[in-house]
């Protein structure tokens, strides 16, 4: 009972931790792959659109109402301070630092990751990437790598477009609606913002555009037992994916 | 052309090939037979080097593909074609695209002559008609057609074919029988095929190897495994539930 016990826990630790290794060899391999010629541009911009432009929509509405229930809520919290005019700089910097960058990743992980694992997933267990290995190409080259390349590319602009469109959120309820100046709105921001928070903002969106593509490319590549196998890889790719995110959030935070 | 010699996998605990020795000469169609889970298809990922044995060698005109990876297994794999059990078209392309894919991946072709190969091949399975459609839009028999006409573009000297006609009507798996001649006839490659049609297998094979329990049981034409006094091998082609296997 015991042995059998400690032996179930010992192939448990086992897994998770040759797991990791796998993940961490796809990522690499893929990474050095990204730059070996031919380069695979044409795919690459198929999953620029497909992360990017396809996904546009849900986070430009995130963007609006994000920005807009921030400038709400902003408003009635700094009116009891008398400090109504900080409502610019507070939107902006919630957005641009902490907001914009984990909203906008966990709404492309479950519009465009999810899709991502399940694509790989089907291709997986349809024989389409022994096929291609049958082909004499790397499933890793012509698969992973430009998918790894489009989050990376892809995350830092859609965050730059729903912290504009936050921002622009956050105006139309604290100056069309709640009357707080233009000049002010914009004014305090301009003058409170800085570089740094951009940049910041930046470094969370590339991370969690790494982490999207990277954890959703593992779990479709490495998805096993049909169709129950691709509903479970693409399950786990989200929750696993949106759960890096917050820790990564967190420790990013922390550090810069 | 092809040799296994002592080949060993096992898939944790299950043995599934212990010490096969097979040799496939140029030119020929061999085709596998046995029972389901009897490690065919494993055989055959082997032979392609999708999967390694545990034990053993796998010489691909001399070369030991056992010893390779990367570009050097890469450009093995380049004299191979394979047509997968369920045809592994890619269903997010036209069957026009799905067949031009090797062409247009690893040749330095131009475009206009691509799609004139593409619609000869087409035409050569008799699909002339059909690439403009996606894969989910074809019958069982088209996919396999597709899958066959993808195999034979880049004009390779060896083609698997893992289970060709299984799920077809018997009429047909015999087109598809009849296909895998004529073009092994016009493009003069070695042909490999594990399937389980008895005897409609039998008409196209030029020798007939049979594996049981991990091994290579026997091997010779199809005429000499018909005739073979194997307890096993008579079952196996008469398809009776009575004698030394017993199925459930």
């Amino acid at each position: 009972m015991m042995r059998s016990l400690l032996e179930g826990l010992g192939s448990t630790v086992i897994g998770w931790i040759a797991g990791m290794g796998r993940m961490l060899i796809l990522l690499i391999t893929a990474l050095l792959w990204a730059f070996v010629p031919p380069f695979r541009l044409r795919r690459l911009a198929r999953q620029i659109h497909f992360m990017g432009w396809r996904s546009l929509l849900v986070v430009v509405l995130t963007g609006a109402f994000t920005g807009m229930v921030l400038g709400l809520q902003g408003y009635y919290t700094l009116r009891k301070f008398g400090a109504t005019a900080m409502l610019g700089p507070a939107v902006a910097l919630s957005l641009i630092r902490e907001i914009g960058p984990v909203l906008c990743a966990l709404v492309v992980t479950g519009r465009a990751g999810s899709a991502m694992a399940a694509e790989i997933g089907i291709m997986r267990i349809s024989d389409q990437i022994d096929a291609l290995s049958v082909m004499a190409l790397n499933p890793v080259k012509y698969l992973i790598s430009p998918n790894i390349l489009a989050g990376l590319i892809t995350l830092p602009l859609l965050t730059a477009i729903v912290n504009v469109v936050g921002i622009y959120g956050g105006y139309l309820v604290g100056v069309q609606l709640l009357g707080v100046g233009q000049g002010v709105y914009f004014g305090e921001m301009q003058s409170i913002l800085s570089m740094y928070d951009i940049k910041i903002g930046f470094w969370k969106s590339l991370s969690f555009g790494l982490i999207i593509s990277w954890i959703c490319c593992y779990k479709g590549f490495y998805t096993r037992f049909g169709a129950e196998g691709v509903s479970q890889a693409t399950t786990e790719a989200v929750v696993m994916s949106s759960v890096w995110i917050l820790i990564c959030d967190y420790l990013l935070t922390s550090v810069l | 052309m092809i040799r296994l010699i002592d080949v060993h996998r096992s898939f944790g605990s299950q043995q599934v090939l212990s010490g096969v020795n097979l040799r496939v000469q140029k030119g020929e169609i061999l085709t596998i037979i046995g029972r389901s889970g009897s490690g065919k298809t494993v055989l055959l990922r082997l032979i392609i080097g999708l999967a390694r044995p545990n034990r053993g060698q796998i010489l691909i005109e001399g070369t030991d593909i056992t010893q390779l990876s990367g570009r050097r297994l890469d450009r093995v794999r380049e004299r191979f074609g394979m047509l997968f059990q369920g045809g592994a078209l890619f269903d997010s392309m036209t069957v026009f695209d799905n067949v031009a894919f090797p062409l247009r991946e690893k040749t330095d072709l131009a475009p206009a002559e691509v799609t004139a190969q593409v619609q000869k091949m087409l035409e050569n399975v008799g699909l002339g008609e059909m690439g403009y459609k996606f894969p989910a839009e074809l019958s069982g028999g088209m996919k396999k057609r597709t899958a066959l006409a993808r195999a034979l573009i880049t004009n390779p000297s060896i083609i698997l074919f893992d289970e060709p006609t299984t799920g077809l009507d018997p009429i047909l798996g015999r087109a598809i029988h009849q296909l895998i001649q004529e073009t092994h006839e016009a493009f003069e490659y070695t042909a490999v095929i594990v399937s389980h049609e008895i005897p409609e297998v039998f008409d196209i094979a030029t020798r007939v190897a049979v594996i049981h329990e991990g091994r290579i049981l026997a091997e010779g034409t199809p005429e000499m495994i018909v005739k073979s006094p194997d307890p096993f091998i008579q079952q196996f082609i008469s398809g009776s539930l009575e004698g030394p296997v017993r199925p459930l």
